[in-house]
Protein backbone atom coordinates (compact mmCIF):
# COMPACT_ATOMS: atom_id res chain seq x y z
CA UNK A 1 0.00 0.00 0.00
CA UNK A 2 2.86 2.35 0.84
CA UNK A 3 4.36 1.64 -2.57
CA UNK A 4 1.06 2.49 -4.26
CA UNK A 5 -0.20 5.59 -2.44
CA UNK A 6 1.82 8.72 -1.63
CA UNK A 7 -0.38 9.07 1.48
CA UNK A 8 0.65 5.76 3.01
CA UNK A 9 3.84 5.11 4.98
CA UNK A 10 4.54 1.62 6.32
CA UNK A 11 7.19 0.70 8.87
CA UNK A 12 8.11 -2.88 9.64
CA UNK A 13 9.06 -2.59 13.30
CA UNK A 14 11.17 -5.13 15.18
CA UNK A 15 9.05 -5.41 18.34
CA UNK A 16 11.92 -6.73 20.47
CA UNK A 17 14.16 -3.80 19.68
CA UNK A 18 11.71 -0.99 20.49
CA UNK A 19 10.10 -2.07 23.74
CA UNK A 20 8.71 1.37 24.62
CA UNK A 21 6.79 1.51 21.38
CA UNK A 22 5.73 -2.11 21.74
CA UNK A 23 4.39 -1.40 25.23
CA UNK A 24 2.69 1.81 24.15
CA UNK A 25 0.72 -0.05 21.49
CA UNK A 26 0.13 -3.09 23.74
CA UNK A 27 1.65 -5.52 21.29
CA UNK A 28 1.07 -8.99 22.76
CA UNK A 29 1.12 -11.04 19.60
CA UNK A 30 2.74 -10.51 16.24
CA UNK A 31 2.25 -9.42 13.61
CA UNK A 32 0.26 -6.46 14.86
CA UNK A 33 -0.44 -3.53 12.60
CA UNK A 34 -0.99 -0.18 14.30
CA UNK A 35 -2.72 2.50 12.26
CA UNK A 36 -2.03 6.21 12.81
CA UNK A 37 -0.30 5.88 16.17
CA UNK A 38 -3.02 3.74 17.72
CA UNK A 39 -6.22 5.14 16.16
CA UNK A 40 -6.91 1.55 15.18
CA UNK A 41 -5.02 -1.72 15.03
CA UNK A 42 -5.20 -5.19 13.56
CA UNK A 43 -3.77 -8.34 15.07
CA UNK A 44 -2.50 -11.25 13.05
CA UNK A 45 -1.58 -11.74 9.41
CA UNK A 46 -4.98 -10.68 8.10
CA UNK A 47 -6.26 -10.57 4.53
CA UNK A 48 -5.71 -7.32 2.64
CA UNK A 49 -9.43 -6.49 2.71
CA UNK A 50 -9.50 -6.73 6.50
CA UNK A 51 -6.61 -4.29 6.85
CA UNK A 52 -8.23 -1.96 4.33
CA UNK A 53 -11.44 -1.90 6.41
CA UNK A 54 -9.41 -1.06 9.51
CA UNK A 55 -7.85 1.86 7.62
CA UNK A 56 -11.25 2.99 6.36
CA UNK A 57 -12.54 3.09 9.94
CA UNK A 58 -9.81 5.62 10.76
CA UNK A 59 -10.08 7.86 7.71
CA UNK A 60 -13.85 7.60 7.31
CA UNK A 61 -14.20 11.32 7.91
CA UNK A 62 -12.48 11.75 4.54
CA UNK B 1 32.08 -15.65 9.18
CA UNK B 2 29.28 -14.39 6.97
CA UNK B 3 25.88 -13.85 8.58
CA UNK B 4 23.93 -15.33 5.71
CA UNK B 5 24.19 -19.10 5.38
CA UNK B 6 25.37 -20.16 1.92
CA UNK B 7 22.04 -21.73 0.93
CA UNK B 8 20.24 -18.48 1.77
CA UNK B 9 22.69 -16.25 -0.11
CA UNK B 10 22.50 -18.61 -3.11
CA UNK B 11 18.72 -18.39 -3.06
CA UNK B 12 18.70 -14.59 -2.77
CA UNK B 13 21.30 -14.27 -5.56
CA UNK B 14 18.98 -16.32 -7.75
CA UNK B 15 15.96 -14.15 -6.82
CA UNK B 16 17.97 -11.00 -7.56
CA UNK B 17 18.43 -12.10 -11.17
CA UNK B 18 14.86 -10.81 -11.55
CA UNK B 19 15.84 -7.26 -10.56
CA UNK B 20 14.99 -4.56 -13.07
CA UNK B 21 15.93 -1.08 -11.83
CA UNK B 22 18.77 -0.63 -9.32
CA UNK B 23 17.81 -0.47 -5.65
CA UNK B 24 19.68 1.41 -2.98
CA UNK B 25 19.65 0.22 0.64
CA UNK B 26 20.33 2.97 3.16
CA UNK B 27 21.05 2.06 6.76
CA UNK B 28 20.32 5.02 9.01
CA UNK B 29 22.09 4.51 12.33
CA UNK B 30 24.91 5.67 14.58
CA UNK B 31 27.57 4.19 12.32
CA UNK B 32 28.87 1.63 14.81
CA UNK B 33 29.77 -1.91 13.90
CA UNK B 34 26.64 -3.98 13.82
CA UNK B 35 25.28 -7.24 12.47
CA UNK B 36 22.78 -5.23 10.47
CA UNK B 37 25.58 -3.39 8.68
CA UNK B 38 27.29 -6.69 7.90
CA UNK B 39 24.01 -8.23 6.73
CA UNK B 40 23.22 -5.40 4.30
CA UNK B 41 26.78 -5.44 3.03
CA UNK B 42 26.35 -9.15 2.29
CA UNK B 43 23.02 -8.53 0.55
CA UNK B 44 24.60 -5.84 -1.63
CA UNK B 45 27.26 -8.31 -2.74
CA UNK B 46 24.59 -10.62 -4.20
CA UNK B 47 23.70 -8.36 -7.12
CA UNK B 48 25.20 -5.49 -9.10
CA UNK B 49 21.73 -3.92 -9.01
CA UNK B 50 21.76 -3.55 -5.23
CA UNK B 51 23.80 -0.79 -3.62
CA UNK B 52 24.24 -0.19 0.05
CA UNK B 53 25.27 2.90 1.96
CA UNK B 54 24.97 4.32 5.44
CA UNK B 55 23.48 7.59 6.60
CA UNK B 56 23.93 9.18 10.00
CA UNK B 57 21.19 9.43 12.60
CA UNK B 58 21.02 13.19 12.03
CA UNK B 59 19.92 12.50 8.44
CA UNK B 60 16.91 10.39 9.55
CA UNK B 61 14.37 13.05 8.60
CA UNK B 62 15.63 13.06 5.01
CA UNK B 63 14.15 9.59 4.76
CA UNK B 64 11.02 10.47 6.73
CA UNK B 65 12.36 8.44 9.65
CA UNK B 66 12.11 9.11 13.36
CA UNK B 67 15.50 9.79 14.92
CA UNK B 68 14.37 7.97 18.08
CA UNK B 69 13.57 4.79 16.16
CA UNK B 70 16.90 3.72 14.73
CA UNK B 71 18.52 1.74 13.20
CA UNK B 72 16.20 1.83 10.21
CA UNK B 73 16.51 0.85 6.56
CA UNK B 74 15.20 2.92 3.66
CA UNK B 75 14.91 1.52 0.13
CA UNK B 76 15.65 3.78 -2.81
CA UNK B 77 14.22 2.91 -6.21
CA UNK B 78 13.56 4.52 -9.59
CA UNK B 79 11.10 6.99 -8.04
CA UNK B 80 13.01 7.98 -4.94
CA UNK B 81 12.82 6.46 -1.48
CA UNK B 82 10.08 3.96 -0.78
CA UNK B 83 7.51 4.74 1.89
CA UNK B 84 7.90 1.16 3.10
CA UNK B 85 10.75 1.06 5.60
CA UNK B 86 12.27 -1.27 8.17
CA UNK B 87 12.68 -0.09 11.74
CA UNK B 88 15.13 -2.32 13.56
CA UNK B 89 16.79 -5.38 12.13
CA UNK B 90 14.85 -7.49 9.60
CA UNK B 91 15.71 -10.82 11.19
CA UNK B 92 14.10 -14.21 10.70
CA UNK B 93 10.95 -14.06 8.57
CA UNK B 94 11.45 -10.30 8.08
CA UNK B 95 14.63 -10.91 6.11
CA UNK B 96 12.45 -12.55 3.45
CA UNK B 97 10.16 -9.51 3.53
CA UNK B 98 13.17 -7.24 2.96
CA UNK B 99 14.24 -9.28 -0.07
CA UNK B 100 10.67 -9.20 -1.44
CA UNK B 101 10.51 -5.44 -0.92
CA UNK B 102 13.78 -4.98 -2.80
CA UNK B 103 12.26 -6.93 -5.71
CA UNK B 104 8.98 -4.97 -5.49
CA UNK B 105 10.78 -1.61 -5.56
CA UNK B 106 13.01 -2.69 -8.44
CA UNK B 107 10.20 -4.12 -10.53
CA UNK B 108 7.59 -1.56 -9.41
CA UNK B 109 5.47 -4.56 -8.54
CA UNK B 110 2.17 -3.92 -6.77
CA UNK B 111 0.20 -6.91 -5.53
CA UNK B 112 -3.04 -5.30 -4.43
CA UNK B 113 -6.62 -6.04 -5.37
CA UNK B 114 -8.37 -3.61 -7.72
CA UNK B 115 -10.70 -2.60 -4.87
CA UNK B 116 -7.74 -1.67 -2.66
CA UNK B 117 -6.09 0.28 -5.48
CA UNK B 118 -9.31 2.22 -6.12
CA UNK B 119 -9.61 3.12 -2.45
CA UNK B 120 -5.97 4.21 -2.21
CA UNK B 121 -6.30 6.37 -5.32
CA UNK B 122 -9.08 8.33 -3.59
CA UNK B 123 -7.19 8.63 -0.30
CA UNK B 124 -6.48 12.22 0.73
CA UNK B 125 -5.44 11.70 4.37
CA UNK B 126 -2.08 10.41 5.52
CA UNK B 127 -2.02 6.86 6.87
CA UNK B 128 0.88 5.57 8.95
CA UNK B 129 1.08 1.80 9.36
CA UNK B 130 3.44 0.25 11.90
CA UNK B 131 3.70 -3.50 11.55
CA UNK B 132 5.17 -5.04 14.70
CA UNK B 133 6.98 -8.30 14.21
CA UNK B 134 9.49 -10.48 16.01
CA UNK B 135 12.30 -12.55 14.51
CA UNK B 136 10.91 -16.06 14.73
Amino acid sequence: MAMYSPHVVADMVDANEFMDLTRKHRVRGVPKTVINDGANSVEGAVPEEYLLNAIKAVVQGD
Amino acid sequence: MPILPKNVSDQVREMFTGLKDPVELVLVDDGSDSELHTLLDEVQALSDSVRYRRASASQASEFGLDQDLLPAIALGGPHGYSRARFVGAPAGHEFGVLIQDILDVSQERIELSEATKRYLEGLTEDVHLQVFTTPT
